[in-house]
């Protein structure tokens, strides 16, 4: 659905984006997971033409450069930043956005109940989003991207600031997206969302893809072995182990286990383990 | 192009619901036109006194009783002159109308419901319709009331009776037999106790037969105009430049946040090029620039007696300033990064352009070398257009000068506006 090869963009002598390549299958979702400043956003902007790439290739499915007119129909992006106007009204908004693809009358009516529906902003939709908290908006911003019914949605960090409510009704429209067999790009640095939603995740870091895969194959090829921790005779004991049942068992032979419990890998080491640094460094 | 509609009409919408955007559009600029119009020269509204020159070409003592009355009525403010003279003042704007009394005035004056009536003409300036209207209706007024005072001394009046009789019957013998019973019973009534008592009733004998107290021909002569009107003449053209400046800070600033917001990435991904998004933001911006230009000026006809003087050549003008502006808006949009670096650079750039232009003070109090350098800002171009409309009296080709001017600044700023947005 989207193909990324050998991607370069700089900004003067700060590469942004290092010989990046990645391909997105339809109908899934696929996470890029990465610190601030790792190249997130701006390989989002170059797969959705807004960036030019110094050098490389974007390929939307079979309508090839995402600037060609019959492939901005199949895309949809929700910015990082919230792209909505303050002064309109969430309808006046998804009306509007509905009108630059050329939706009218009925069927611009249908999309724009259709998603306020999804994001779970009927009961505002006459109300200027000047009064809407922050995760309200980041409903509509998702809202205004999925109107046209694209194929391919871009979602830039759609989570940033916003409270549990408005997380939780996100995650459910992405599910939705899913279900509906949309291919979704998601980008976060929340390695929470990416196991909780992502068929495969794309550890970024640098403008490089240092690692893709399902979230299994990550933390197994880079997660290292689960911890064993337990307290023995009063002493705490943490031993990396692959099968801690075995090494349980072996510690009780010793002395008596007053309590234990095992640490499986997580995409946190899985990024430590591939840059040296923790996600949120 | 519905996109590039939908763009216009977005940011129309939003325009009309910032309230310092129409504050500093709609109410600031018909202060300054107000509180500056007052100061310099006050209301022109018409004035229920209507300066004239009185003219007696006939010289009789019906004439001289005409212009006496004439002279003393609370209607106007009238001074005696020679044809030349009087017309001399229609010209120069000192008199609103010439009042001249025809030879054989008096003579006229003489023959009731028969014969020439009394012939006066009216020289005014063709622009001043209302006035033009009023004075006609006063001096049949004023014919009238010489009926009135036939009534009021019905033994002067007998001997103009039997004087209009002789002369009926002598000239057309038999052929107004209704009239010559008429006046004969006028002649009859007006030696009676009652006429001589005031009861007659004046107008009931006017209206029966096809005859005027008064013949009044309106005749133009075309005034010079030597400056404005009043004070709102100059004072209503700079509002509208300062309502173009509520447009330019407005519309510069929906720039640079759409961009900063990210609303701009948003258009770009969608199917739209990116001249259809330009246009469609430009297409905004000229209509809310246009539309203020027409309210402001709107105020200044309906309640501030502005009278523009060829309304084909201000529609030119107003056209030509709004496209200018637009490409200002364009260029401004591109040079800001931020919002608070076009509420820092729309001012720096647009102030010293108003203050030389013409939009502070006015250019006609300008100095020489002020006027000179104040050739450099499109908003004198703007300001001479308009004015040249409204009371300077251009000509279609003194009107090219300042909007092909216009028109270039458009195309220029335009362009370099439109290839910074897209670097």
């Amino acid at each position: 659905m989207l193909t990324l090869t050998n991607i370069v963009k700089r900004y003067g002598s700060r590469v942004a984006v290092d010989d990046l390549s990645l391909a997105v299958h339809p109908g899934e979702i696929l996470g890029l997971l990465g610190p601030n400043g790792a190249g997130k956003s701006t390989t989002m902007h170059v797969a959705v033409g807004l960036l030019r790439a110094d050098s490389g290739t974007v390929t939307i499915g079979e309508h090839g450069s995402p600037t060609a007119p019959a492939a901005r129909r199949v895309l949809g992006l929700a910015p990082q930043s919230l792209a909505v106007y303050d002064l309109l009204t969430a309808d006046e908004n998804l009306r509007f956005f509905g009108e630059l693809y050329g939706l009218a009358g009925a069927a611009l009516r249908a999309r724009v109940e259709w998603a306020l529906t999804l994001v779970g902003l009927q009961d505002r939709r006459r109300d200027r989003v000047q009064g809407y908290s922050g995760g309200m908006k980041r409903r509509l911003n998702i809202a205004a991207a999925l109107l046209h019914d694209p194929q391919l949605v871009l979602l830039d960090e759609p989570t940033v600031g916003v409270d549990p409510q408005s997380r939780n009704a996100i995650f459910d429209s992405i599910v939705q997206l899913r279900q509906a067999g949309r291919t979704v790009v998601y980008s976060t640095h929340y390695m929470e969302e990416a196991v909780r939603l992502c068929d495969r995740v794309a550890i970024i870091d640098a403008g490089k893809v240092l690692a893709l895969d399902t979230v299994d194959g990550l933390l197994r090829a880079h997660g290292g072995s689960p911890v064993l921790r337990a307290r023995v005779a009063g002493e705490e004991i943490a031993i990396e182990t692959r099968d801690p049942l075995t090494e349980l068992n072996r510690l009780s032979a010793t002395a008596p286990v007053e309590s234990f419990r095992v640490d499986a890998p997580t995409l946190e080491q899985v990024f430590l383990s591939l840059t040296g640094r923790t996600l949120r460094d | 192009m519905s996109a590039v509609l939908a763009i216009a009409l977005k940011d129309l919408r939003t325009f009309t619901r910032t309230r310092s955007a129409l504050f500093f559009t709609f109410i600031w600029p018909l202060c300054v036109a107000v509180i500056f119009g007052t100061l310099f020269g006050g209301s022109n509204q018409p004035s229920p006194k209507l300066p004239i020159a009185v003219v007696d070409e006939d010289g009789s003592a019906g004439s001289r009783a005409f212009a006496e009355r004439l002279l003393t009525r609370d209607s106007f403010v009238a001074v005696r002159a020679t044809r030349a003279e009087a017309l001399e003042a229609v010209r120069k704007g000192q008199r609103t109308a010439a009042v001249i009394l025809r030879p054989g005035f008096g003579v006229a004056s003489q023959q009731l419901f028969a014969g020439t009536p009394p012939e006066v003409q009216v020289y005014t300036d063709p622009s001043r319709q209302a006035e033009r209207g009023m004075l006609e209706g006063l001096l049949l007024q004023q014919g009238a009331e010489r009926m009135q005072a036939m009534f009021a001394n019905p033994a002067g009046s007998q001997q103009s009776v039997r004087d209009s009789l002789s002369q009926l019957r002598a000239r057309q013998p038999g052929q107004q037999p209704g009239l010559e019973a008429f006046l004969g019973q006028l002649d009859t009534f007006l030696g009676t106790p009652d006429a001589r008592a005031g009861l007659g009733t004046p107008g009931a004998a006017g209206s029966t037969v096809a005859w005027q107290p008064l013949t009044v021909t309106m005749e133009s002569v075309q005034r010079q105009r030597t400056g404005p009107r009043n004070g709102y003449d100059v004072t209503f053209p700079q509002a509208m430049l300062w309502a173009i400046f509520g447009c330019v800070m407005t519309f510069s600033t929906t720039f640079v946040s759409e961009r900063v917001r990210g609303t701009l990435l948003r258009l770009q991904v969608s199917p739209l090029s990116r001249s259809a998004i330009l246009a469609g933001k430009s297409l905004a911006a000229l209509l809310a620039i246009f539309l203020v230009e027409c309210f402001v000026l709107a105020v200044g006809v309906a309640f501030f007696g502005v009278r523009p003087g060829s309304w084909p050549l201000l529609l030119a003008a107003i056209a030509c300033a709004s496209a200018a502006f637009v490409g200002i808006i364009l260029l401004l949009a591109s040079l800001a990064r931020t919002e608070h670096g076009i509420g820092g650079a729309g001012p720096a750039v647009m102030m010293p352009m108003f203050l030389i232009g013409g939009a502070m003070i006015p250019l006609m109090v300008m100095p020489p070398w002020m006027v000179q350098l104040s050739s450099i800002s499109p908003v004198k171009w703007a300001i001479v257009a308009f004015e040249g409309a409204i009371w300077r009296d251009f000509s279609v080709v003194e009107m090219v000068t300042p909007c092909a001017i216009l028109l270039a600044v458009a195309a220029a700023t335009f362009a370099l506006g439109v290839r910074r947005q897209r670097e």
